[in-house]
């Protein structure tokens, strides 16, 4: 189970990437459709994997890009649901691209709103 | 409050990736990540491989298996120079348990590694071990409709090959979606049909032979 990989590196990472002085609320992933994730395992695999850990508790927010295909003939590139979808010119040799991207995007802190400054 | 980063989620991995990428270019070995289904045939082919071009080149193998050592004895047959890798739980190899791998073969004497990955066609995909090139192995038993399910291993491939193809007057296996999907998702891989139980895998050596210089 992949995920579970996954989760397991994104804690490292996540840790080099947070200020020692902040509270951790979120994590937010990106991730390519190549890349076969499925939300519910990785959802299931980040909470095994923050179990016992400083970041237990940390909420994972995923967000599943979706395919991006290159048109060989009018050289466009756009966004599909489908990896096997034609381009508007008819065109019906579309090839994905950047479609496998997995990246840690952001981080999300409590709020120093209520603090004296 | 939110702080943006990128970051690749795989970066610890793929530093590794580098290292062992560097060790192996500098012992002059050419590397393949060989990835496959579960019984796709990837022992199969190296075991033909041995017997056809065991001779005209030294080859390595590290074999990534979940918890048996059954391949590693299949192949410790034609080859001294074979690791075994438990992978445990794990769906796949990791830079770092290849690293390990490295450590315990004599790479000087060495012109080929390959990487039997875990069976598996989705997990092994996206870590970079330091391979050269990752090849991709079908077979005619697994149904003509698997490059559009793992588009990611044939994007990917530097080379696939379609194994079994003697089960092809068999199976209900159509060749040209086969084929349609593949050049689809990834216009320029090369694709090779063969057979390794019978040993039908010619055009497979020359391509490794060619790769590694012999
Ligand atoms: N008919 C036929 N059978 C084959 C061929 N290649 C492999 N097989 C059979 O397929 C089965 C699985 O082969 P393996 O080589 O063990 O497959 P694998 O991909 O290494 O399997 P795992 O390591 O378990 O993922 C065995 O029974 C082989 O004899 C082939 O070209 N034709
Ligand atoms: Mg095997
Ligand atoms: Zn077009």
């Amino acid at each position: 189970m992949h995920e579970f990989s996954l989760a397991t590196s994104l804690l490292d990472l996540v840790r080099a990437n947070c200020p020692d002085d902040e509270v951790l609320e979120s994590i937010t992933i990106e991730a390519g459709p190549m890349r076969g994730i499925e939300p519910q395992a990785m959802q299931w695999a980040w909470e095994a994997a923050t179990n016992d850990t400083d970041l237990h508790g940390v909420k994972f927010e995923l967000i599943q890009q979706p395919w991006t295909l290159h048109c060989p003939d009018c050289q466009t590139t756009f966004e599909a649901d489908d990896m096997f979808t034609d381009c508007d010119c008819g065109c019906s040799r579309t090839s994905p691209v950047d479609c496998d991207n997995l990246r840690l995007v952001r981080l999300t802190v409590k709020d120093h709103a209520n603090e004296l400054v | 409050m939110d702080i943006p980063v990128v970051e690749n989620v795989l970066k610890l991995n793929d530093e590794v990736a580098s290292i062992n990428r560097k060790t192996l270019t500098q012992a002059g070995v050419y590397t393949v990540d060989l990835i496959g289904s579960p019984g796709s045939g990837k022992t199969s082919l190296l075991e033909a491989t041995f017997k056809q071009i065991g001779q005209k080149a030294r080859i390595g193998v590290l074999v990534g298996d979940l918890t048996t050592a059954r391949d590693a004895t299949r192949i410790s047959k034609w080859c001294p120079d074979v690791v075994q890798i438990n992978t445990g739980k794990g769906c796949h190899l990791d830079a770092n348990q290849v690293r390990q791998g490295l450590d315990r073969l004599k790479l000087e004497e060495l012109d080929i590694l390959v990487i039997e990955n875990v069976g598996n066609l989705i997990c092994p995909v996206g870590f970079d071990l330091g391979q050269n090139s990752k090849v991709g192995l079908f077979s005619i038993a697994e149904g003509d409709d698997k490059p559009a399910k793992h588009p990611y291993i044939v994007q990917e491939a530097e080379l696939l090959l379609l194994n079994k193809m003697d089960l092809l007057p068999h199976v209900t296996f159509d060749m040209d979606i086969f084929k349609e999907d593949i050049t689809r998702i990834n216009p320029t891989v090369k694709l090779l049909e063969v057979c390794a139980t019978n040993g039908w895998i010619n055009e497979w050596c020359d391509w490794l032979l060619a790769k590694a210089g012999k």
